[in-house]
């Protein structure tokens, strides 16, 4: 065998470490996924570039304040500018939750910040969960592992109570009758008193043998009834007054990340198995409305919605897929051009779809024909 | 497509199984992710050890073979073609390759990438690194997913984070640094030196850095993965470069050898120089 001259090898070896540093040295990826808010005629996103700003629905352009300038706020947060959570939309205000963890109430009218208020007191306590507000309360978890609960007005920033759990929040929480919902990554579902921000019961229950995974979806409460997707590939039904397990819906292969859409006795689920599952709630059981699981080409994490007797699902592919709601057959696809992972919003017209390629897609509901796209990177720039 | 195809079998054949097995061992070291790390590293460098030997003894080697080589370039210092072929003629002599100690290294380091990765994306820092692993997960173990996120506290670290106080980084460079020393020379060559002293130094320096803004779970890989290196290299050639760090250097001596002779290793010359590592050979050598 020819052999090497030892310079060279020495070279050789170099490179072979710098591969060996280049190949350890990537790190975690945090990119932001919020997604779009439609009414009255705006669509309001917080973007991946640290942004919220107000669409005009119909046409995309940038709404313009009273005063004439461009409704668009910028965090300008050195650290962790960007959103995940998707903002909410009040009659007093428009409050948006960073992930440099805080929570900002704007100007319905001109997008001018009120108030800020800090949730955590470390940078890594970062907020992921959709902002929700609902019964005079704006709703926010934290990574530091506490739901907070603020007054929802443009006042001032007037905490009312929060909430520890034992891990991360990143679910929304969800405000029903007097009691607030939310999950944890310490795998537990919590039921809270809205005003006194008392715990009134546990999924599982304390002393419980039953075993759950994190809870990062969304739970949707319907009548007396909590929904809610887990980790461990399960969706349970449960008794919003207790607690307590109505059914269990064990039929899927991944984590539930979306939240789940209900309509009448149906539930929607869409999986990161790259299925969306439907099923008839029947009081302690349920049943399979379609013949099988409509099958996607990537998993779910982007929250479904109706769009009459549709039922549009955006996978992690960045392809649109609309399905028959009675039978599950999909009716058609479309592609968003780079991966979804926000909620879709329609205002009835107009499906928008924010991708993480920092794109804002409208798509004609009825026809499903794209109406208009702007890119939110170059926004206020 | 064929970048799809390399992705699918570095995920399908080493990522997947790596990830999978590191959540299995955190069950079973309850729940403790710093004790899953450790135990994690030891296996994967056992599992490799053979190819680490290959790798160390060939170093050892082609180390042993420096001192000749600098006498060739002292005996035609205006010759460089002559050097070359004599060196070459040199390395046949001994079957001595340099690509001896380059072909495990080959090997061994898509398993350390890999490892690297598992680690990275096991501890899920941000949302997308969670729904990345979701990916990776196998769904015939079930069980896997209700361990999910993983409890990333270990002594004072979280080990998702990087570490506040400073020590990891302190270690990583440290441990890294020995175990380059270990296997560097003295060379009397000037430029050559020169090239150990920065490789030396660059590594180490390199990590100790990006341990400051990188989850401790990873430096604790790289003090673990170094510390088990570091014993390899004990057992294979003793303390190399580091013993005569703490030798008091010799006064220098009217008639003594000077340059490259004074380089050449004592176990070269036959000579025990009270190193651990000649000792053993001696003692081989004897037995």
């Amino acid at each position: 065998m020819r052999h090497l001259h030892p310079r060279t090898a020495l070279v050789a070896l170099g490179a072979l470490l710098a591969l060996v540093a280049s190949g350890c040295t990537g790190t975690s990826v945090s990119i932001g996924w919020s997604g779009p808010v439609a009414s009255e005629g705006r669509v309001h996103l917080g973007t991946i570039a640290g942004k919220v700003v107000a669409f005009e629905a119909a046409t995309g352009r940038v709404v313009s304040s009273p005063g004439g300038s461009p409704w668009v706020f910028d965090i300008e947060a050195k650290l962790n500018k960007r959103f995940y959570a998707t903002v909410a939309v009040a009659e007093s205000g428009v409050f948006a939750a960073s992930y440099d963890g805080k929570l900002y109430a704007l100007d319905a009218a001109t997008g001018q910040r009120r108030w800020a208020f800090q949730a955590g007191t470390k940078t890594t306590d970062t907020l992921v969960g959709d902002v929700v507000v609902g019964e005079g309360l704006i709703l926010v978890g934290s990574s530091d592992g506490k739901l907070h609960a603020l007054e929802a007005t443009l006042e001032r920033a007037k905490p009312r109570w929060s909430f520890p759990t034992g891990g991360k929040i990143w679910s929304a929480a969800a405000v029903h009758q007097g009691t607030v919902y939310v999950g944890s990554l310490d795998r537990h579902l919590y039921a809270i008193d809205a005003v006194t921000g008392q715990e009134k019961w546990r999924f599982p229950a304390r002393g419980s043998q039953q075993r759950i995974g994190a809870v990062a979806s969304a739970p949707v409460v319907a009548g007396a009834t909590v929904y809610v997707g887990s980790f461990d590939h399960k969706l349970y039904a449960l008794n919003a007054a207790d607690g307590s397990v109505k059914w269990t819906f064990d039929g899927a292969q991944g984590w539930y990340w979306s939240r789940p859409l209900i309509d009448g006795d149906r539930i929607y689920a869409a999986n990161l198995d790259g299925r969306v599952y439907a099923l008839r709630d029947e009081g302690t059981r349920y049943s399979t409305p379609w013949p099988e699981p409509a099958q996607l080409n990537a998993g779910v994490r982007s929250d479904p919605v109706l769009l009459g007797s549709t039922l549009a699902v955006a996978g992690q592919d960045g392809s649109l897929h609309f399905l028959d709601v009675a039978s599950g057959r999909q009716i058609d696809t479309q592609a968003a051009g780079a991966p979804v992972l926000a909620g879709l919003a329609t205002d009835g017209q107009l499906l928008f779809v924010a991708t993480t390629k920092q794109t804002l897609r409208a798509f004609d509901a009825r026809t499903r024909a794209e109406r208009w796209s702007i890119r939110t990177d170059q926004i206020g720039r | 497509m064929e970048e799809g195809i390399r992705t699918y079998l570095w995920n399908l054949l080493l990522l997947e199984p790596m990830v999978n097995g590191l959540i299995g061992l955190y069950a079973l070291m309850l729940q403790n992710f710093g004790i899953a790390i450790i135990v994690f590293t030891v296996l994967v460098r056992l599992a490799t050890m053979p190819l680490t030997l290959r790798q160390t003894r060939s170093m050892k080697k082609l180390q042993e073979l420096q001192p000749r080589i600098q006498e060739l370039q002292k005996k035609y210092p205006k010759d460089k073609p002559r050097v070359q072929q004599e060196q070459m003629k040199l390395m046949k002599e001994v079957g001595v390759n340099p690509l001896g100690c380059l072909g495990p290294m080959v090997i061994q380091m898509p398993i350390w990438i890999g490892l690297y990765w598992a680690i990275l994306q096991a501890l899920a820092v941000s949302p997308e690194d969670l729904l990345r692993l979701s990916g990776r997960l196998y769904s015939w173990a079930p069980a896997i997913n209700q361990l999910l996120p993983l409890n990333a506290g270990f002594l004072w670290l979280d080990l998702s984070l990087p570490d506040r106080v400073f020590v990891m980084p302190v270690l990583v460079g440290a441990s890294m640094w020995v175990q380059q020393k270990m296997t560097t020379v003295a060379n009397t060559d000037p430029r050559q030196s020169q090239m150990n002293q920065l490789m030396l130094w660059m590594m180490p320096m390199m990590f100790a850095f990006f341990t400051l803004s990188f989850p401790s779970g990873l430096a604790l890989y790289w003090v673990v993965s170094n510390g088990i290196g570091i014993v390899i290299q004990y057992f294979v050639s003793g303390w190399g470069g580091l013993a005569t760090m703490f030798k008091p250097k010799p006064a220098p001596v009217e008639g003594a050898p000077s340059g490259v002779a004074a380089a050449v290793p004592a176990e070269l010359k036959g000579a025990d120089d009270g190193q651990p590592g000649s000792k053993r050979k001696n003692r081989r050598r004897r037995r």
